[in-house]
């Protein structure tokens, strides 16, 4: 088993306001990082993982993007203040959740790509090595 | 956030500038059918019939008219807020852009959608294929765009895409690519 190291990104400490729908998925005014390890065969999978994750995301930015659009049901200042904030979570606004889910895809293409030069690194680590004790004529 | 709304502004989807109107663009242009509609939402042109694809939308699309805008996975049907949907997923999520397409029949009209979107940091009204239309994104359009378009006074459809790479050339301008794949719908539902 040949592990590789990798830093994982992260998002930072959840915003004020708003906070509460982006704040599930990692609401972060800045993004840090977390040294982690995989091993080697098994990092295909974690890429995967983390793609399809990123798939996960996309479909749920959409629906935050239908949830604004959703008109009050009434006409009383109560479901107009409530339809109010439903869409400043659900936007752009920092700590709504367009915000937070943009943060978050951005953090594991991040970790991917962090991954796979790992994964590079390695082989080329590797194939000096192997090079290295190759007998000279 | 000043990143953000830098980012919103550099990218070619029009930014809102408030107390400028954008410059209207007009995305495709298939030849007008059916009966013309006095609808009191202004869609000018004739109604469209939605129910075509309302119980097939991944009909929407057809594999010549998909091919050029990339390679997708197997089309997802789904029924979402605004009503039946499908969705083209790029076969690889981190190169190529996807698109959700749905036929809104729920009664939200396209005026609901610009009223609902006009505030925000990326929104421009326009047409395509000779109907009013509008593209938005909640945050900067560098991954998304939404595209609606009034088919009727009752009925819309609605685009929405994505893009993960940056070097892809739909990321330059995501709403000209959902304008662009609106605009084939229209043409479907024309035809």
């Amino acid at each position: 088993m040949a592990l590789i190291g990798f830093d994982a990104i992260t998002a930072g400490g959840p915003v004020g306001a708003g906070a509460g729908a982006g704040g599930a998925i990692g609401a972060g005014l800045g993004a840090s990082t977390t040294k982690m390890q995989v091993d080697l065969a098994e990092a295909p999978k974690l890429i995967a993982g983390l793609e399809a994750a990123i798939e996960k995301l996309v479909e749920a930015y959409q629906t935050s993007d239908d949830l604004r659009v959703v008109p009050s049901p009434g006409k009383d200042p109560y479901s107009d203040s409530a339809t109010t904030v439903i869409r400043q979570s659900a936007g752009n606004d920092p700590g709504g959740y367009g915000w937070a889910n943009l943060k978050a895809r951005e953090a594991l293409k991040k970790t991917i790509e962090n991954i796979k030069k790992s994964i590079a690194d390695y082989s080329q680590t590797d194939g000096s090595a192997g090079d290295s004790l190759t007998p000279k004529d | 956030m000043a990143m953000l709304v830098t980012v919103g502004l550099a990218s070619g989807c029009a930014a809102k500038d408030p107390g400028r109107p954008s410059a209207e663009t007009s995305a495709g242009g298939a030849t007008e059918t059916g009966t013309k509609s006095s609808s009191p939402s202004g869609v000018s042109g004739p109604d469209l019939d939605l129910s075509k694809f309302a119980s097939n939308p991944c009909g929407a699309l057809t594999a010549d008219q998909l091919a050029p805008l990339g390679s997708f996975k197997a089309p997802e049907p789904g029924t979402g807020t605004f009503g039946p949907n499908c969705w083209w997923k790029a076969t690889k999520v981190l190169e190529g852009a996807g698109y959700k397409v749905t036929m809104v029949t729920n009664g939200t009209t396209i005026d609901t959608f610009i009223d609902t979107n006009k505030s925000l940091q990326v929104f421009k009204e326009t047409t395509v294929g000779g109907l009013k239309a509008a593209s938005w994104d909640q945050t900067n359009a560098s991954a998304n765009c939404s595209t609606a378009v009034g088919t009727s006074s009752k009925g819309a459809i609605l685009v929405q895409m994505n893009i993960e790479n940056t070097n892809a050339p739909e990321s330059k301008d995501t709403c000209a690519a959902s304008e662009k794949v609106a605009a084939l719908v229209v043409q479907n539902l024309k035809g």
